[in-house]
């Protein structure tokens, strides 16, 4: 019998950090690699950023014995080094080689976390690597070259400076410093002139200004001086001396060795400042919430001490005034509950930069073209949504690129431009995030859903059907418009696993289509897991929280209007009948009168009414899982405590209606 | 290994430090190492459908504890109306669990009856 582990993660926090960090990186070079599946041109930036990115996963992984990863890194070095160089073009077999190398680079550091099998054809890859960087030369030492370079010249280069610098070393030319002091009033003019004299094929990489020299007593502060960083091929001209000025030198760059202790500085340099984020286990974070509970319900019994003490004297002014500081101490403590919670959002883009690749590849295997674009990356969403959300979101990206999006030839004929377009937007909306994904492809056709719903032996309401019953039926259990199980999008999952999860997660799901026109999906999920705005609500004895983003009304009970109807109670809606339900199996004994409010929920097509005597008021409240042998209870979320060391139970009143039946309003 | 009493699989002897404590008069333990800690018991929040030795939900240190009642699951008499009991706080599978006993007695070098946790939350096998 084995301890029960705390923390689920008990690998060094070395390796943590290693595994976060690398998933990090990953993402970013996804997120470079471009959503349309092509490296943006020729974008040095890019390619020096990815190239910065692999590099510092190569020294981490090489620090930890991740062998795997550290090759994977290396390989996509190579490549990178080369583009960056200009030794490779950024075009066809080398772009090719580039993306393998990333998923190469994504299977080795899961591997290396989960273990399983290297990934196919690897060596194979790292073989085609070795020949792209065989038909270069003098890389290492070109790279080398920018160390040779005085710190001040080197860190005044700009990107395109540096990748010029870099391909001039690579063809083997050398390089010159030519160092000038210009007087202040004419320094502009004389630079000018001097750069005039700089002649072909001599090229002026970058005129840098030199700092004062502080080692040496300041001779002339009314001189300037600079440093001009030349390529020089073998016998070409250099300025004349009357240009360049009185005390001019010139300086040949020597390659110099690099001495280890220099090279370990500069890996360093280099891994150094990478992430500007702090990771921090999410255990950590779980334990500052418990701790800021242990708080709170500390001052929940000095609070009830401090009441009764104020039942024997009621005029104390002390304690009038201790109560108030209690209050405020509540607020605050509600509001560091609330920024625990706050640390574990995170920016959607996190997830863009994968769906990007899906999209790119999923267009590649089923010949489409397809340009994604996407809004809002900067919305900030729980990391528990956000993880469960990545499998929903693949699907309906999947979906919309493999199913929505016509081939090319079919777009034309309908007039289309022959590049599809998907699009997925976020943005926050009154503590929930609204995510929709839309492409302009062939939208949901009823006639075609009408055959498919035949298929697979699924009833259909009527003929034809509405666009909104076509709809409708897609989020059917076992539905699937593909005539074969679709390797791209079928796998037997169809959307009502979706809204399963988006349900899970306390999100909805709604799907608009126009045929011929294209579709949208848009999903409403909760920022935080933790948090939710909730209706508290009192049932004969005992208090219930519902989350309010389910509630639709709160009705007070005409009792003209109740009935029966086969043996249910419910109740004659102006809009439609509703189900009622009492709370008392859910341990509230029937008060002694009828209620007087019921709380309708859920949407208009599955509503129900739930009994209650009293409406409380409308909190933010922190849910609390149950225990796992308590989760599969249908109609309970958690629950949560209201500052009394008391469980309250948080409904859900979808779980609610699945155990019975529902009404429809009319809209 | 089976314990005086015929009961479940959920008793067990070992040794090692534990905790002591009485349900219906008998004395059980369980291995100090599991424990979080020891409360007085409140009355928990019922939640349907949970099994029957199961009590409910109590807040503590910002977690919800389900509360399995000790007699209950042994299937002993429930106990008499008025009097106290003690709820001791282990993990089970990074949950918190409260096993409510009548009274915590006291901590011992080893003893024949020794609980399983995992048997009696239906978190084991």
């Amino acid at each position: 019998m084995a301890e029960a582990p705390r923390d689920h993660d008990e690998r060094e926090p070395l390796e943590r950090e290693f595994f976060a960090e690398a998933e990090e990186i990953l993402d970013r070079l996804i997120g470079e690699y471009g959503p349309s599946g092509t490296l943006p041109g020729a974008d040095a930036d890019a390619v020096a950023r990815m190239f910065r990115e692999v590099h510092s996963l190569k020294g981490l992984a090489s620090s930890l014995d991740r062998a795997g990863v550290a090759r994977a890194a290396h390989g996509l070095e190579e490549v990178l080094a080369g583009l960056r160089q200009g030794r490779l073009r950024p075009e066809g077999a080398v772009l090719a080689i580039l993306v393998e190398g990333i998923d190469h680079l994504g299977t080795a550091v899961r591997q290396a976390r989960d273990g399983g099998e290297p990934r196919e054809g690897f060596e194979d890859w790292e073989r085609r690597v070795r020949q792209l960087a065989d038909g270069g030369v003098g890389r290492e030492g070109s790279r080398a070259l920018l160390r040779d370079l005085p710190d001040f010249v080197t860190a005044c280069l700009s990107q395109a400076e540096e990748d010029v610098l870099i391909r001039e070393a690579a063809a083997g030319i050398s390089f010159t410093l030519l160092r000038v002091a210009y007087p202040v009033e004419t320094f502009d003019v004389r630079l000018r002139a001097l750069g005039e004299a700089i002649v072909a094929p001599t090229i002026l990489i970058a005129t840098v200004p030199e700092p004062p020299d502080t080692s040496r007593p300041q001779t002339d502060t009314s001189l300037v001086r600079f440093c001009l960083v030349l390529a020089v091929p073998p016998g070409a001209p250099l300025p004349a001396a009357e240009v360049a000025g009185e005390g001019h030198r010139y300086e040949p760059v020597v390659a110099s060795p690099r001495t280890p202790e220099r090279h370990a500085e500069e890996e360093a340099r280099e891994v150094r400042g990478v992430s500007e984020t702090l990771r921090v286990p999410v255990g950590r974070l779980d334990a500052v919430t418990e701790r800021v509970g242990d708080l709170s319900l500390a001052l929940a019994a000095l609070r009830r001490a401090a009441a009764e003490v104020r039942r024997s004297c009621p005029e104390d002014r002390a304690l009038r005034e201790f109560e108030r500081v209690a209050r405020t101490l509540a607020t605050r403590l509600a509001a560091v509950q609330r920024s625990a919670i706050d640390t574990r959002l995170v920016p959607l883009h996190q997830v863009y930069g994968r769906l990007a690749r899906l999209v790119a590849q999923t267009a590649r295997d089923a010949g489409r073209e397809v340009e994604f674009s996407t809004l809002g990356g900067e919305t900030e969403i729980d990391k528990r949504v956000m993880d469960e959300l990545a499998a929903p979101l693949v699907h309906l990206v999947r979906n919309a690129v493999g199913h929505g999006i016509e081939t090319p030839s079919e777009r034309e004929n309908a007039g289309k431009p022959r590049r599809g377009r998907v699009e997925m937007r976020a943005r926050a909306l009154a503590g929930q995030v609204l995510v929709e994904i839309e492409d302009d492809g062939r939208g949901v056709s009823p006639a075609r859903v009408a055959g498919a719903a035949a298929r697979c032996g699924i009833p259909v309401p009527s003929t034809p059907l509405s666009i909104e019953q076509a709809c409708d039926l897609l989020f059917v259990p076992g539905f699937s418009t593909s005539d074969a199980v679709s390797e791209l999008a079928g796998r037997g999952v169809g959307l009502d696993a979706v809204r399963r999860t988006v349900r899970r997660l306390r999100g909805s799901i709604a799907l608009r289509s126009r045929p011929g026109e294209g579709t949208i999906v848009a999903l409403t999920l909760p920022i935080s897991l933790a948090l939710l705005q909730a209706l508290i609500v009192r049932a004969g004895s005992r208090r219930f929280a519902i989350p309010l983003s389910a509630v639709r009304e709160n009705l007070r009970i005409e009792p003209a209007r109740l009935r029966r109807q086969e043996g249910r109670l419910v109740y004659d809606h102006p809009h439609g009948v509703i189900p009622l339900r009492d709370l008392g199996e859910f341990g509230a004994p029937a008060a002694a009168g009828p209620s007087r409010y019921a709380v309708v929920a859920g949407p208009p097509d599955r509503c129900l009414g739930l009994l209650v005597e009293e409406c409380l008021g409308q909190q933010e409240v922190v849910l609390r899982p149950l225990g796992r042998g308590l989760q599969e209870i249908s109609g309970v979320a958690g629950a949560t405590e209201l500052g009394d060391a008391t469980a309250v139970l948080v409904l859900d009143p979808d779980g609610l209606m699945a155990g019975g039946s529902h009404g429809r309003l009319a809209a | 290994m089976a314990a005086s009493r015929p009961e479940t699989p959920a008793v067990t002897a070992a040794g090692g430090p534990v905790l002591a404590f009485l349900a219906d008069g008998e004395e059980y333990a369980l291995p100090i190492a599991r424990l979080v800690e020891v409360i007085r018991y409140r009355a928990p929040t019922t939640v349907p459908g949970a099994g029957e030795a199961v009590e409910g939900i109590l807040p503590h240190r910002g977690r919800m504890v389900t509360l399995v009642n000790l007699r209950r699951r042994l299937g002993l008499p429930p106990r008499p109306p008025g009097t106290g009991a003690h709820v001791i706080v282990a993990a089970v599978n990074g949950e918190w669990h409260g096993l409510v006993v009548d009274t915590v007695v006291r901590v011992v070098p080893g003893h024949h009856r020794i609980v399983d946790l995992e048997t009696i939350v239906g978190a084991g096998a």
